[in-house]
């Protein structure tokens, strides 16, 4: 009996072993094959949160893509600082298209703000996949009817109106700035976290907030808020009737943009193998009937269009924080 | 605890709140309409010193207040020989923080697997444990597992070296 | 909506597919929760693509299953070896892992068992029917109000072990000095990051903890000369609490899950608040408040009830205003608007079986995880007797797997390695770690809060206590640290009369 065990101590040994051995060749097996791109599940990172407006359209556009792509393509959230934690990692990343960015406006203002040591050219841009734009949310109970009585009370009463954003050097931040700069007010902003603004506005805390569509159409569509104005500029599907700011009398469009991109020196055939199947994802039904409920835009941008497209953000993104004195 | 003990510590966090309180000026403050960086730590900073503060100044009124017990004297031969004797604990804690440390070091150059395999039966070892068959096995099976549980199925990427 | 309807929209819960991934996703969420590291909110984010596969009520049942039974996991580690599975669970170590060292970690672990499983019914009943009445109380708290919360968690909870007071303030004050590490919350400006990347997002959480209770437990457990008193085998009958034991934690649990509840309602750490505010409690309100902090039963049964109480409460603002507070309701909301789904006020209008069949699902798996928890109440006690030269190890690793996971940096090992020497050294100068926790977890909500009060307010400081809410607050801080100082002298006073008479 005593023997018997023994044995079967020692075969179970040399079996794991033995399996260890297997996954040790398995490994340097993939690790060394000239197969082509993609031999393993490609993994896309996201600057922000999960749950919030950029993370569910990241994994759905993830999820549409990867049906193509013949290896899942994963979403894997890296947050902090703002998002200088993730586009840090991507850029030390290998080059290998296994890491990616989901870009956005974000690399603008962390360049701008210096809080990364590099800027858009660091990346490889894939593809653009679309814009969202950003919405002046006021409580239910705002004495103000449209965005021109906004304005002008705002300019009657400066730094009395306190506007939340999510975040400080964010895209709902920049949007204020750029209003206050180009309407001549004085506008206190707040910065909130994911979820927190809105709860300030309908608690009545601050008079006004600057969001993404993705995170107030809920309690637009409940009535408990109503939108003055959008930034971009063509009104958006979910609202045909809210104005943009252009139609209210203030020059200013200044979008959020989304896309995909890689670290700089990317191997190009890994671009021109993605790009088209981003494209085909964007220009779905699925892609395009999910992205407009969450009243963002689909527009796919191939790579050099995007990268035209991102350098121009970029050098509005300066002037709009040079011009509030944030320029560092 | 011994007031030697709070008197050591106490002056530590004295140490530490000062050259905290110190690094954080070069933050702005800013004004009241819009509080900078520095106001918060500033406070954490000042009520930490304050603290720390008071609690050695107790400690130091006690320790005036006891007399001193009267110790025997030991020549320091002997002394710090009883001392590492008291401290045998110690000694092992002191090589599995260097152990650690090497571990988290090697991490990214051998690979994080083939680490955890090695920290497991070096530390089972370390622990006791007699032989070495057990501690391999054991390795190996939570190796295994935490390999097939977070990488192969939660699709957690962990540092891989030159050998696996 | 007749009773009728809501009755037949529960039983959607009953059938085969979603009674099968609420199983899954309990199991799973078991899982994770008892490995320490992964919080329920990386865990959901992992099986989101799983669950678009399964539609919105199965999918949507499965991720709710994950949240509540990581909520329920989270406290075996804790109790067996002093790692704490999840940040509510920290609370636990306290009393869980010395009750444990006495051979009562089964009734430990039943008892946080049973406390979760009463405080999640009660929490589902509640919300079932206060949703949209006490979502509309967590509007009235904004920013001034938080700051003041804050305060009087500091305040309340400095007395948390009942051991010297000023030490555990310097504690808290060293906790928050570490939650201002890395990018301001308003301004965002780097602090005291020294130029490493990862830290310019914050010291983590979960590094932090497992360092300081897990390691710096396995550097106690390796210099301890004497070895631990060898656990003897228990009978099957003292695995689970006895009669006395159940006594003890009635009375806890009842206020752990409204407490737990109420505090669930809040933004910022919500479930991790509510244990530790639940903790305090009991020891404040216990006959013998010695026994706490060396195994008192109801230093388990009432902050397992509090924490899974909060994450019913959680639920109330994400379901009836579709704000999520907490980043794990974030998730699900993130989940619900992939499957197409609003959450908001219309949410029972338009789709009712999602809803309902949600609900039913918290109940249900409520009473699968008690089911599935009490027969592994019998396999985790007897880890206890593992030797701890093969114990250890396998702590090491769990812990180092679980920092790294959570946010795939190396920094956060290293984080943990240091946690864990400074952790033991702490302990030796009799340094409680718990409000050290306390402060991480307050820090960012109480900095972000009194900055935009001020912003808010062009600057005034009064609108820190100006706001109704606010005064209350601010007034039970006050007397909880007036009371302590006035109350001793008054009854010496007392007795001293009484001698002279």
């Amino acid at each position: 009996m005593k023997t018997n065990y023994r044995i079967f101590r020692n075969n179970l040994v040399l079996a794991t072993l033995f399996l260890m051995a297997v996954l040790f060749v398995w490994g340097a097996g993939s690790a060394f094959a000239a197969d082509p791109w993609p031999v393993k599940q490609v993994e896309l990172i996201n600057p922000f949160g999960a749950g919030g407006a950029a993370d569910i359209q990241a994994r759905k556009l993830a999820e549409i893509i990867s049906r193509d792509l013949g290896q899942p393509m994963i979403v894997r959230n890296v947050t902090g600082a703002g998002g200088a934690i993730a586009y840090n990692e991507v850029n030390r990343a290998k080059k290998d298209g296994y890491t990616l960015i989901w870009y956005s406006g974000a690399i603008n203002t962390l360049a701008v703000r210096k809080q990364v040591q590099y800027d858009y050219n660091a990346f490889e841009p894939i593809a653009g996949v679309g814009i969202e734009t950003v919405s002046i949310a006021v409580s239910k109970n705002a004495p103000w009817k449209d965005f021109k009585e906004f304005i002008a009370y705002a300019k009657a009463n400066p730094g009395k109106v306190t506007m939340g954003n999510s975040g400080m050097g964010s895209v709902t931040h920049m949007v204020p700035l750029a209003l206050a700069a180009k309407a001549g007010l004085k506008i206190t902003h707040v910065p909130f976290g994911q979820g927190l603004a809105m709860a300030a506005l309908m608690g009545g805390k601050i008079d006004a907030s600057s969001q993404h569509p993705a995170e107030v159409f809920n309690q637009v569509k409940a009535g408990e808020v109503r939108i003055l104005a959008v930034s971009s500029e063509k009104r958006i599907n979910i609202w045909p009737d809210v104005p943009t700011m252009k139609e209210s009398g203030v020059d200013l469009e200044f979008d959020q943009w989304r896309g995909i991109a890689a670290p700089k020196g990317t191997p190009l055939n890994i671009v021109d193998k993605l790009s088209p199947l981003v494209k085909k994802a964007v220009e779905s039904k699925e892609w395009i009937d999910f992205a407009s409920s969450l009243g963002s835009t689909p527009r796919y941008l191939p790579p050099s269009d995007f990268a035209k497209f991102v350098a121009a953000v970029d050098k509005e993104t300066r002037e709009i924080m040079a011009e509030a004195g944030l320029l560092k | 605890m011994t007031p030697r003990k709070v008197i050591t510590s106490s002056l530590m966090l004295i140490l530490f709140s000062v050259v905290f309180l110190v690094y954080t000026t070069r933050y702005p403050i800013d004004n009241w309409e819009s509080p900078g960086p520095a106001v918060f730590p500033l406070l954490l900073g000042a009520i930490l010193l304050i603290m720390a503060t008071s609690q050695f100044v107790r400690a130091l009124w006690i320790c005036h207040e006891q007399p001193r017990p009267a110790g025997e004297k030991v020549p320091w031969v002997l002394a710090i020989q009883r001392f590492l004797k008291n401290n045998q604990g110690e000694t092992k804690v002191f090589y599995l923080t260097v152990i650690l440390f090497l571990y988290i070091l090697l991490m990214s150059w051998i690979g994080f697997f083939v680490c955890t395999f090695l920290l497991a039966i070096v530390s089972s070892r370390l622990m006791e444990a007699k032989g070495w068959v057990r501690p391999i096995v054991l390795s190996l099976a939570i190796c295994l597992f935490c390999f097939f549980l977070f990488e192969a199925w939660i699709k957690l990427s962990f540092p891989r070296g030159f050998l696996f | 909506m007749s009773d009728q309807g809501i009755f037949s929209y529960l039983l959607i819960t009953l059938q085969p597919a979603n009674v099968i991934s609420c199983f899954v996703g309990a199991l799973l969420g078991t899982l994770i929760g008892v490995l320490p590291g992964l919080g329920p909110a990386a865990a959901m984010a992992l099986v989101i693509p799983l669950t678009l596969q399964l539609g919105p009520t199965a999918g949507l049942i499965m991720l709710a299953g994950i949240y509540y039974g990581s909520m329920y996991g989270g406290s075996t580690t804790s109790i067996l070896v002093n790692v704490p599975g999840e940040p509510a669970s920290v609370v636990t170590t306290l009393d869980g892992y010395q009750m444990a060292r006495k051979g009562r970690a089964g009734a430990a672990l039943a008892v946080a068992a049973i406390g979760s499983f009463v405080a999640g019914t009660f929490s589902v009943i509640a919300l079932q029917f206060f949703a949209p009445l006490l979502a509309r109380v967590a509007l009235e708290f904004g920013p001034a109000e938080y700051f003041a919360l804050t305060v009087l968690g500091v305040v309340l909870l400095s007395n948390l072990t009942g051991k010297s007071r000023v030490r555990s303030l310097i504690m808290m004050m060293a906790g928050l000095i570490l939650s201002t590490v890395g990018t301001d919350p308003i301004g965002g400006l780097e602090r005291f990051s020294f130029g490493i990347d990862t830290a310019q997002g914050g010291i983590s959480f979960i590094a932090i903890t497992t360092g300081i209770f897990g390691i710096a437990e396995v550097f106690e457990l390796m210099a301890a000369r004497e070895k631990p008193v060898e656990i003897l085998p228990v009978k099957f009958r003292e695995l689970y609490p006895n009669r006395a034991e159940m006594r003890r934690s009635v009375a806890p649990i009842a206020r752990g899950s409204v407490l737990g509840f109420l505090i669930g309602l809040l933004p910022g750490p919500a479930a991790t608040m509510a244990s530790f505010a639940s903790y305090g409690m009991e020891r404040s309100i216990s006959k013998h408040p010695e026994e706490f902090g060396n195994g008192a039963i109801e230093g388990v049964a009432g902050p397992e009830a509090a924490n899974n109480a909060a994450s019913g409460g959680a639920m109330i603002p994400l379901l009836s205003l579709g704000l999520p507070f907490t980043p794990a309701t974030a998730v699900l909301l993130g989940g619900m608007l992939l499957h197409g789904i609003t959450p908001g006020p219309f949410l029972l209008r338009d789709r009712p079986d999602v809803f309902w069949g949600v609900i039913g699902s918290f109940y249900l798996g409520n009473a699968m995880l008690l089911i599935l928890n009490l027969p592994l109440v019998g396999i985790f006690a007897k880890l206890v007797r593992v030797p701890s030269r093969y114990l250890m190890p396998i702590i090491l690793i769990l812990c180092t797997i679980g920092t790294y996971g959570d946010n795939g940096a190396l920094f956060d090992v290293w984080v943990m390695l240091g946690a864990g020497v400074i952790g033991y050294v702490m302990r030796k100068y009799g340094y409680q770690p718990a409000p050290l926790v306390v402060g991480l977890v307050l820090g960012p909500m109480m900095e972000r809060s009194f900055r935009q009060t001020l912003i808010i307010s062009g600057g005034r400081i009064e609108s820190l206590w100006e706001p109704p809410i606010c005064m209350v607050i601010w007034g039970v801080a006050l007397l909880a640290i007036l009371l302590p100082m006035v109350i001793p002298p008054i009854k010496a006073g007392m007795k001293g009369r009484l001698q002279n008479r």
